[in-house]
């Protein structure tokens, strides 16, 4: 760390120590002075272009812009001098000569900052005497933002929204000076994945979600803390709901580590299924062909009375329990609770991705990438992933990364937002990735460059390939560019996708990558390294919490169970008489299994906890609805092992109920004494019971959450190498670079390119 | 809003950038050290080809400047050199900026569109003149000033005014031509 260099100076006569480099609006924020802003946003680099932040300084002829003026040793700034307020008087007046001062009818009005402002630094009445500028109103950019042109005051945050931080197509400013509007290129409307995150940051009534257009006014609602479930970032997000009731959007949190600010429209916008008319609302109990509403009463009678009965008929491995990515850790954590303590089973497992050779104890010790670290990452290794489509936000940060100097390598598919970017493209196909980290690994072995591989065993298979390599095709250009930067690098992130080691081909990816990683003295440095970019918003919750057969709660060992597939008749056989299913949803998984689903039909007892009628809960004899995450309280761990709390924004619907309630209340009727309720409790016994919780409280979690205390602590001196790294590794296949499109071609052909 | 409709309609209809404008960029992009930096006189190349700028064309630049598209329409909507819309045989473009201003350049203007019986940027039914503004010529001392095509007139009257549209009307080459 470099040493940071302090300036004094004084603001309102305020003695402020700001750091070398600030503008006076940094420093003043700092210190608790507040200077009015428009055209700077903090995400992104000054503009100086509206002019509202104008203060005095003194020595300079006239006012200067607060957010571009760097500080300097001695400066003296006035932010309430008659100077300063006149300047901003006067700007004030000048933005508000075309404004339509349409604030009744305006979705910001209430928490716009030129309503604010021109309330604190304007005057009630305006000198100007023309005629204002008329323009439609919402212009309908595209398919989820309107625009005001009218409302509109010029700032630009929507367009370097789209330069600075997308750095893709996005909104423009079309013509000039006072004939300026903002727009798109000819004939484009605003289409990005992004695009929610302008009505956020347009600091007036200009831009607008279309779905929340008049359906609330900002005073009526209720602000919740949350975190967004639609994928494994784990955005931090506001749950606004119209006095408590109705759920109208979402608003980003910000939390610096996670988000940046921003969210995707992915999740901005997927709300509705909270209040949808589809949920389920009653419990169902199967008589003969169909499912017929019951009370809960029936419901949980009806399950203890069967359940018991096939324990005592069967045994306990009879029972089985396949739980969701989705549930909170307590809610998983009771789960297999439940099924390991009350029924006596470890047939246990969630839908993810396979681990290879890596053993469960060392699963969490090896992924130490977080998403803040990608910006201290010189080099970043995109291995089979594809965060644009999968994890949306951690595009932007990996393009934040790049724009401050990393460089970026694609193994895979093409990736269409990033490829541009890419400073080496290996466009293999996905099944193909292993055998491209092993070519890496196995010339920077040859090349002597390869730390801690210590085995000869290893080092002899990696010679053995590197020849083998070599004697085929020979390594392609792109696996020694590749190799270069790997080499040059000082602290690398390798992102791999937790679905990609379950490609044919793939099937030792995660060990390969940790050797990789190991060979290029990554392994275990906090905050880069090895990221899995996991598939749900608690995807890690689920291993964590040991919803597997192998291991339970913080990978601890236990007896082996049944996994995913084997529960679902992957050998050829019924295993199950019982199956208890928490928000999943495996009946949908057979066909990518190759199972008939024999072992469904034949289950005597198929319990399901969901929110919506899903395939398996059509099957089930017993459906139980449901509370969403806005219903309850909780927490998530997200894909780099933050975890994170969430709140109940409204009550559950009626006739639904939170899970934890319903395990606990089966637990109870299992004979379990219950003590602890509430998910606090809950979260308290998992930090206290599982070590790689150890220490995390709901107190300390906060507004931001925590990483997991191995990913905060973790430090590559620390983590010994362990044995199974040093294994030699299985022969590959040559590397065929330029197969990714061939293979995308032929999936495209082979879909009878039907929709052309 | 329905004069962008129409004006979106010509714009992008079907336009490519021939071989030689092209190639005429390609080697422009070389004298500079970074593509983008080539945007103006490339945009130059591309209104000499269509006599205006196409929204297809526009595109084509992007990609060979390594910009993104929206970059060129904010240069091409920002200048006013750059038509968006076709132009007449002789494009008359009167300035607008503070001398000619105050020397009645907004009546002349007015005056000029009603003579030649179109709207501002609309070019005559005979495709022979439009009338657009234009920003500051560098030549207020004779404002109000106007150019057609890339001839000067100074001290424009309006009477002056409907001697030369009258003359644009039949006219083959430029009349006010210097070599
Ligand atoms: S639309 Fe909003 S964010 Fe964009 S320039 Fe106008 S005021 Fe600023
Ligand atoms: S990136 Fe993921 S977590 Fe973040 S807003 Fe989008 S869907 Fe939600
Ligand atoms: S906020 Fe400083 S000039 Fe706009
Ligand atoms: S203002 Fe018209 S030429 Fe300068």
């Amino acid at each position: 760390m470099a040493e940071v260099e302090y300036v004094n100076l004084s603001i309102n006569g305020q003695a402020i120590q700001g750091r070398k480099g600030q503008t006076i609006w940094q420093a003043a924020k700092d210190a608790g002075i507040f200077i009015p802003i428009y055209c700077y946003h903090p995400k992104m680099p000054p503009l100086g272009a509206c002019r509202i932040c104008l203060v005095e300084v003194e020595k300079t002829p006239k006012p200067q812009a607060a957010c571009t003026t760097a500080i300097a040793e001695g400066m003296v700034v006035r932010t309430e001098s008659i100077i300063a307020e006149k300047a901003r008087g006067g700007v004030m007046e000048f933005l508000l000569i075309n404004h339509p001062l349409d604030c009744p009818i305006c979705d910001k009005g209430g928490e716009c900052d030129l309503q604010n402002y021109a309330v604190d630094f304007g005057q009630s009445t305006g000198r100007f005497q023309e005629e204002k500028r008329h323009l439609g109103k919402a212009l309908e950019l595209g398919p989820t933002i309107a625009l005001d042109r009218e409302r509109c005051i010029m700032c630009q945050r929507c367009v370097r929204f789209g330069s600075e931080i997308v750095q893709d197509e996005g909104l423009i400013i079309l013509e000039r000076g006072a004939e300026s509007e903002i727009g798109t290129f000819p004939g484009k409307p605003y289409i990005s994945q992004f695009s929610g995150n302008v009505t956020e940051i347009c600091p007036v009534g200009a831009l607008t979600s279309r779905t929340y257009r008049f359906k609330a006014r900002p005073w009526e609602l209720k602000h919740t803390p949350s975190v967004c479930t639609h994928c494994s970032v784990g955005c931090n997000i506001e749950v606004d709901t119209r006095l408590g009731r109705e759920v109208v959007r979402f608003m980003s949190r910000t939390n610096d580590a996670v988000d940046d600010g921003w969210l995707c429209d992915k999740g901005r916008y997927g709300y509705g299924f909270i209040q949808s008319e589809q949920r389920l609302r009653t419990p169902l109990i199967r008589k003969g062909a169909s499912l017929v509403p019951a009370t809960w009463a029936e419901a949980f009678d009806f399950i203890i009375t069967r359940l018991n009965e096939i324990k005592g008929q069967y045994g306990s491995q009879a029972i089985g329990g396949i739980a969701g990515t989705h549930s909170t850790n307590e809610e998983l954590y009771l789960f297999q609770k439940l099924l390991r303590g009350l029924v006596g089973t470890n047939n246990i497992d969630h839908k993810h991705g396979s681990f290879g050779s890596v053993p469960g104890a060392a699963i969490p010790a090896i992924h130490t990438a977080t998403i803040e670290g990608l910006e201290t990452a010189k080099l970043i290794v995109l291995v089979g992933a594809n965060p644009s489509a999968r994890q949306p936000i951690v595009e932007l940060r990996i393009k934040k990364a790049l724009k401050a100097g990393a460089k970026l390598a694609i193994i895979g598919p093409s990736i269409k937002a990033l490829d541009r970017f890419a400073a080496v493209r290996l466009p293999v196909a996905l099944g193909q990735v292993e055998a491209a980290l092993h070519a890496s690994l196995a010339l920077l072995s040859k090349n002597g460059t390869a730390k801690g591989l210590q085995s000869e065993a290893l080092k002899n298979s990696l010679n053995e390939a590197y020849n083998s390599y070599d004697a085929g095709t020979g390594l392609s250009a792109e696996v020694q560019t590749l190799v270069g930067l790997l080499e040059g690098a000082e602290r690398v992130t390798f992102l791999y996708d937790e679905l990609t080691p379950d490609v044919k081909g793939n099937q030792d990816l995660v060990a390969t990558l940790a050797r990789l990683a190991l060979a290029t003295g990554q392994l275990g440095l906090p905050g880069v390294g090895i990221g899995r970019l996991v598939e749900d918003n608690n995807s890690w919750g689920a291993l964590d919490m040991g919803i597997t057969p192998a291991f339970g709660p913080g990978y601890s060992q236990t007896t082996a169970g049944l996994s995913y597939a084997e529960m679902l008749g992957a050998n050829g056989q019924t295993p199950l008489k019982a199956l208890l299913v928490l928000g999943a949803n495996p009946v949908s998984h057979l066909q990518e299994l190759g199972l008939s689903g024999d072992a469904i039909t034949n289950l005597e007892l198929l319990v399901v906890q969901e929110l919506f009628m899903s395939e398996t809960a059509e099957r089930a004899h017993v459906v139980l609805p449901s509370a969403s995450f806005a219903e309850k309280d909780g927490t998530f761990t997200n894909t780099e092992g933050r975890v994170q709390q969430i709140a109940a924004a409204i009550q559950p619907l009626q006739g639904t109920a939170p899970d934890a309630a319903i395990l606990l209340e089966l637990a109870g009727r299992l004979g379990a004494d219950v003590k602890t309720r509430n998910s606090q409790g809950l979260f308290e016994e998992i930090a206290r019971t599982t070590q790689l919780y150890k220490g995390l409280s709901f107190n300390n979690l906060g507004q931001e959450g925590m990483l997991r205390p191995l990913e905060r602590e973790a430090q590559a001196e620390n983590l010994q190498i362990p044995d199974w790294l040093q294994n030699a590794t299985r022969p590959q296949p040559e590397v065929l670079i330029g197969t990714a499109n061939a293979e995308l071609e032929q999936a495209l052909e082979a879909s009878g390119k039907a929709q052309s | 809003m329905i004069e962008k409709m129409d004006k979106l309609e010509i714009r992008s209809q079907e336009y490519k950038l021939s071989e030689a404008t092209r190639q005429e960029i390609v080697e422009l992009v070389k004298k500079y050290p970074s593509s983008r930096s080539a945007i103006l006189p490339a945009l130059h190349i591309v209104q000499a080809q269509f006599g205006f700028v196409p929204v297809e064309p526009m595109a084509e630049l992007a990609e060979m400047l390594g910009i993104l598209k929206g970059d060129v329409e904010q240069v091409v909507t920002f200048y006013r050199m750059y038509n968006q819309n076709p132009v007449g045989k002789f494009h008359v473009k009167i300035c607008d900026s503070i001398s000619c201003y105050l020397r009645g350049s907004d009546e002349l203007i007015q005056h000029g569109l009603q003579r030649l019986g179109t709207r501002l940027n609309e070019v005559s039914g005979d495709g022979q003149v439009s009338i657009s503004k234009i920003e500051c010529l560098a030549a207020c001392g004779a404002a109000p000033c106007l150019q057609v095509n890339d001839e000067y007139m100074y001290n424009v009257q309006p009477e002056q005014l409907d001697e030369i549209l009258d003359t644009l009307k039949t006219a083959k080459e430029n009349p006010y031509y210097i070599p």
